[in-house]
């Protein structure tokens, strides 16, 4: 297809999405000394922008500031068709991706993650070892300012953090006594916001409105720190720029750049000798299955037919505790107060494989009382009376301020059947078709979160609640991507190869979570970025073996 | 649908008082103004609920509070629920009500990151150190 724009300078790499895992490729490859360009469809956020310290903020996230897209209605958003999915998939498009909305509980994953095969007899085992991730997983610690306590007995030792906990609060200690009480494993929440100034970011404040983006600049983004630096190094960063599809030419048998619309609606091509997709497990396959050619007529890199396949999205608990004294739980960070690996390893007996973690966190703001950032979870029934009028304070009086909750995140396993394609009629603003998302909820996800809202019921009991509440599964929970261009040794059954590289394509490259084989029971975002440092070194290491253009 | 009227603010002040009346140190709905000003800002911030709010409202009109509610509750709970967000998020974003409650809204709390957190000293996060490592390392052929 002819781009109507005039020929770009070719660039060594070509980088589409800004988010963690992009934005970790291009400040190692701008530091490295390549030529570096980033094509990202959002703009720059203004953190005074960020509606968390306007009284409004909660009233704002039900809306502008909702983390579905299908809810926001941004321009600069594509929408999602998820009719055929149980779950509604969460993100942010801007300059930062979705760090910038993300809670930023950082949680690496575990070693028995990258071995569920051997260890599990389910899924796949990864092509490297935990072991393998490791030194990356801690140069982005370092270069974030990751605070937490070292120590914790859920991983092998690991050495200290950058920067001291964020204290865990009233809520924090109060959730941990009942844990404590119960014999079960706490430890003190690390997260992706540093307690001490560090490298451009400022000390967490403790707003408490992470999610709804953090107007201190503590909460990491990559639109902070990571950015404005490569931009010093020489990247070329274009917002604004939506990448319709990667250009593929059959007889050299390598891409050769992307066509973008730019922000006046503009078509343009831009040439690069490598590229790498961080478009998030959403994007990422939406751009590879529109990217079509003699080829590739079903989607670029797609020989094995598992383009967009094998999605993953954390089943996600929660449960409320409310306590008879003020705990003041408005109070941030949220952020990890604590977290708990108790049922992390899986337990046959249970009746399901692999487990979750819990996160410990506060019950957020008074319009948060009755759901959980900005969307409501529990449905009142019966006469408007029995939750309204007096009934209404009554239930503030004894929540608001009291509650705290744990917010559960189990593993999901790989299924082809959960799958993103390219919807019929969809398009979003620009005219580019857009992704259909098929998702059913697994019954080991069923009833691992039966069986881990349970033990969280026990461990709020423990801890001394007086009221508790279990929440069935939220439909607004896709908060963690991930599957859909997974990675393996096999390139029939595997995308892309253990560095990222696509079999089928050798200069093309995928650095974000589509990346996974299997999900973890973990917040995703910290293996996300260690696994994309890992990759982006090693195509920094062999960069005049790889094949180019 | 049109504009919101006087009309509807006036109905609108009725229903946000039957759901939050006056209690203990807490004023009732419409004595913080959430059928005026407040109302507009909330409106402002979430012009999207404005169609199924006067909707709501309108269908209200006339008709016993009780009634009313409880039949947007049941057939129309789309306008129920966005009149409930538009009374309680007023409400609460009320410099009064936050005061009668006790909460200064989402301000920075200050602390000392090098303070020696209890946990450390009271000998909890000992005790889940002393009962050892609960991961499973890596199958020991991959080492
Ligand atoms: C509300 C919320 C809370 C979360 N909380 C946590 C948490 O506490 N801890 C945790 O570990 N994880 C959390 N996550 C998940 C975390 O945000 C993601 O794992 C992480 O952002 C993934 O990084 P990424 O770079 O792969 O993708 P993203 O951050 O999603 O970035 C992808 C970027 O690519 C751009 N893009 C996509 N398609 C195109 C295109 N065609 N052209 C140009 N640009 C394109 C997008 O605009 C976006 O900026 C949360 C997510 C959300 C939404
Ligand atoms: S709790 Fe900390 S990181 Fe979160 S929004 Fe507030 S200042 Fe930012």
């Amino acid at each position: 297809m002819a781009s109507k724009g005039k020929l770009s300078e070719e660039f060594d790499v070509l980088i589409i999405g800004s988010g963690p895992s992009g934005s970790v490729a291009a400040k190692w490859m701008t530091e490295a000394g390549m030529s570096v360009v980033l094509l990202e469809q959002g703009d720059w956020v203004d953190p005074g922008d960020y509606p968390g310290d306007k009284p409004e903020f909660e009233l704002a996230g039900g809306k502008q500031w909702h983390p579905a897209p299908n809810f926001r209605d941004h321009e600069r958003d594509y929408p999602i068709n998820t009719k055929e999915s149980d779950v509604e998939p969460l993100m942010a498009s801007a300059v930062g991706g979705s760090a910038t909305i993300f809670g930023g509980h950082w949680v690496s994953f575990l070693p028995s993650d990258f071995r569920v095969k051997t260890l599990d007899g389910v899924a796949d085992d990864w092509p490297f070892t935990y072991e393998d991730q490791l030194p990356h997983l801690l140069a982005v610690e370092h270069a974030l300012g990751i605070s937490g306590t070292a120590g914790n007995t859920a991983y092998p030792p690991q050495g200290s953090y950058p920067t001291p906990n964020i204290p865990i609060g009233k809520v924090g200690n109060k959730l941990a006594s009942g844990l404590d009480k119960l014999g079960w494993h706490w430890w003190p929440g690390p997260n992706a916001m540093p307690s001490i100034p560090y490298n451009g970011l400022n000390p967490c404040a403790r707003r408490g409105t992470c999610m709804f983006g953090c107007n201190e600049k503590a909460k990491w983004s990559p639109d902070l720190n990571f950015i404005p630096e490569s931009i010093k190094g020489g990247l070329k960063l274009i917002p604004g720029a939506r990448v319709r599809e990667i250009e593929y030419n059959d007889d050299k048998q390598r891409v050769t750049g992307a066509i973008y619309i730019d922000r006046n609606g503009r078509e343009r091509r831009q040439l690069a000798k490598t590229v790498i997709v961080c478009g998030n497990t959403i994007g990422t396959p939406r751009i590879l299955l529109n990217s079509k050619s003699k080829t590739f007529p079903d989607g670029l890199a797609n020989n094995s037919g598992l383009v967009g396949k094998r999605l993953m999205m954390h089943p996600f608990g929660l449960v409320m505790g409310h306590f008879d004294e003020d705990l003041e739980s408005w109070r941030g960070p949220s952020g990890m107060l604590i977290e708990t690996m108790e049922f992390y390893e899986t337990d046959e007996s249970r009746g399901f494989v692999r487990g979750a973690k819990w996160g410990g966190m506060s019950g957020g703001g008074p319009l948060s009382t009755k759901g959980f950032v900005g969307s409501e979870v529990f449905v009142d029934g019966g006469k408007i009376e029995d939750a309204w009028g007096v009934n209404w304070h009554q239930m503030m009086d004894r929540r608001f301020g009291r509650t705290g909750l744990y917010a559960i995140i189990g593993e999901d396993l790989p299924e082809e059947s959960n799958a993103v394609t390219i919807d019929d009629d969809l398009v979003d603003s620009d005219g580019i078709p857009a992704p259909k998302v098929v998702y059913k909820t697994s019954e080991n996800s069923t009833r691992l979160l039966d069986f881990h809202s349970a033990r969280a019921e026990e461990a709020m009991l423990a801890a001394g609640a007086i009221e508790t509440q279990v929440c069935p599964q939220m439909r607004e929970s896709g908060w963690h991507l991930l599957g859909t261009c997974t990675m393996g040794l096999d390139r029939e059954k595997s995308v892309v190869n253990e560095w990222g590289q696509a079999h089928d394509v050798p200069n093309l490259f995928i650095f974000d979570g589509s990346t996974f084989p299997t999900s973890g029971g973990a917040n995703p975002t910290a293996t996300i970025m260690a696994v994309a440092h890992r990759q982006t070194m090693h195509m920094i290491n062999e960069r005049r073996n790889v094949e180019t253009a | 649908m049109d504009k919101l009227n006087d009309e509807d603010r006036k109905t609108f002040a009725v229903l946000a008082d039957y759901l939050i009346p006056e209690y203990g140190n807490k004023p009732k709905a419409t004595a913080v103004g959430v059928h005026q000003e407040l109302l507009d800002k909330v409106l402002a911030v979430r012009p999207d609920l404005s169609t199924d709010f006067i909707r709501g409202v309108r269908f209200a009109a006339g008709n016993d509070v009780s009634d009313a509610l409880n039949t947007l509750n049941k057939d129309d709970r789309i306008a129920f629920d966005a009149i409930t967000l538009v009374a309680t998020g007023g409400y609460l974003m009320s410099e009064t009500v936050r005061e009668a409650m006790g909460y200064p809204g989402q301000e920075p709390a200050p602390y000392d990151p090098h303070e020696t957190p209890e946990y450390m000293t009271n000998g909890m996060l000992e005790r889940v150190t002393l009962r050892g490592p609960i991961y499973r390392p890596t199958p020991r052929d991959d080492d």
